[in-house]
């Protein structure tokens, strides 16, 4: 991961050295940011009510459970193996078709474009806790209020409007990936997909307006509501509450937690502070009894030769962690 | 990104121009620096990228906003032009 703070980028001598910015803020970022929060992120729970008071008066069809459950999995490891383990941590390596293809389902999750989403979180995990972190919910006051508050702008009113991150200084390697650059400009157009292809199979297969509905319904609204609040619930539930089995020595204030609720439900992601222990692990889980559906994808895409150079903590590694304790006392929360 | 010396609008224009080509896998020739950049097709998070990159190689802070106001590279780059130290503008 970069340091903080880049310094070697002066173009003349004797000119002063200037600190690159990590993030910006503007006016049409912000417009942007929230256009996206009620497309993405307030019209999926509209969606979601409307498809509960429905299920009263039409009962939930086979069709409309595998709808979700394809879809959740698809978008779910789109985010999960693709936009966090592949592009973020670079925890394996895989052939351009699968990489674009894990874009493409992590885009239809409506989580935003790849190039914003890993940006923001490497610097997620430069900040983890700390001013700078876009989504910690520790940093509003130690009082019940400022955690209560803290915990609602971690799970879901920090998308409304945030600092945009420097991407020339965080992701300079997808700014070299033409494909991906390719597909994350086409964002939009993967999430419109992502409810289409559930509301034209619901219409092919009943030959019905209603079949069309509850595939957008299930298919659309609940599964992106679903797989978003499940990784939120990363950003809020497992920055407060959870076992702690690493501290980590670089980061007092990192506050990252495990659940294994959250670890079957939310793709292996749930292994949150395993991961924030070793980033670059593409196994979350760190024991073959931690269950890590992502994971498990990146081991069949090796075995099917797809996937190579998974990395993987050594022994020595994850007893070197374990034992580890924070050098210095963790900073006041604001 | 090397360093270049970036000291006139036709040295900041080219060096926009490589930028994008490369971002959008275009020939060079074929990114005309009078076209509005909307039309080629860069979306915030790349135009935020150029302004940043920018930023660092021009050692000047510049408004992610920029291209709003100079839209077209070559506008851009005289623009930016004027916002160079004296000392280190060579026209």
């Amino acid at each position: 991961m970069s340091m903080a703070i880049d310094e070697g980028n002066s173009i003349e001598k004797g000119r002063q050295h200037k600190r690159r910015r990590l993030a910006v803020d503007a006016p049409f970022l912000h417009k942007l940011q929230f256009r996206h929060f009620v497309l993405f992120d307030v019209v999926p729970l509209l969606g979601t009510a409307a498809a509960v008071a429905l299920a009263f008066y039409h009962p939930i069809g086979w069709l409309n459970v595998l709808l979700f459950t394809t879809l959740w999995l698809l978008t779910g490891l789109g985010i999960s193996a693709g936009y966090h383990r592949l592009f973020t941590h670079r925890s394996f390596k895989t052939i351009k078709a699968v990489r674009v293809l894990l874009a493409i389902f992590g885009s239809m999750a409506g989580q935003g474009a790849v190039i914003s989403w890993v940006a923001m979180h490497r610097r997620h995990h430069e900040c983890a806790d700390k001013p700078g972190d876009m989504h910690s919910p520790n940093l509003h006051g130690k009082h019940v209020a400022g955690r209560i508050r803290g915990f609602i702008h971690a799970h879901y009113t920090w998308m409304i409007k945030h600092e945009y991150p420097n991407v020339a200084h965080y992701v300079p390697d997808l700014l070299r990936e033409p494909a991906l650059l390719r597909t994350a400009r086409l964002y939009n157009w993967w999430v419109a997909l992502g409810l289409i292809i559930p509301t034209a199979i619901g219409a092919a297969v009943t030959h019905t307006a209603m079949g069309a509905l509850t595939g957008f319904l299930w298919g659309g609204m609940v599964r992106m509501f679903v797989v978003g609040h499940s990784m939120w619930a990363l950003n809020s539930i497992l920055h407060t509450m959870g076992t702690q089995r690493f501290r980590l020595r670089e980061n007092p204030n990192d506050n990252s937690r495990n659940n294994w609720v959250l670890g079957i439900l939310a793709w292996g992601e749930g292994w949150h502070n395993n991961h924030h222990a070793f980033p670059n692990s593409a196994f979350f889980g760190l024991d073959w009894y931690r269950i890590d559906l992502a994971y498990w994808f990146i081991s069949l895409l090796r075995v099917f030769g797809l996937a190579w150079d998974v990395k993987l903590p050594t022994k020595e590694r994850l007893a070197a962690r374990a034992a580890e304790r924070p050098a210095v006392v963790a900073e006041q929360a604001l | 990104m090397t360093a270049v010396a970036l000291t006139n609008a036709h040295a900041i224009q080219s060096w926009c121009v490589d930028y994008v080509a490369r971002i959008l896998n275009m020939n060079k020739a074929d990114v005309d620096p009078n076209m509005e950049l909307e039309r080629f097709g860069l979306d915030s998070s790349t135009a935020v990228a150029l302004i940043m990159d920018l930023e660092t190689q021009l050692n000047i802070e510049l408004a992610p906003e920029l291209l709003f106001a100079y839209p077209t590279f070559a506008k851009l780059s005289q623009h930016l032009e004027t916002l160079l130290p004296l000392r280190t503008r060579v026209a």
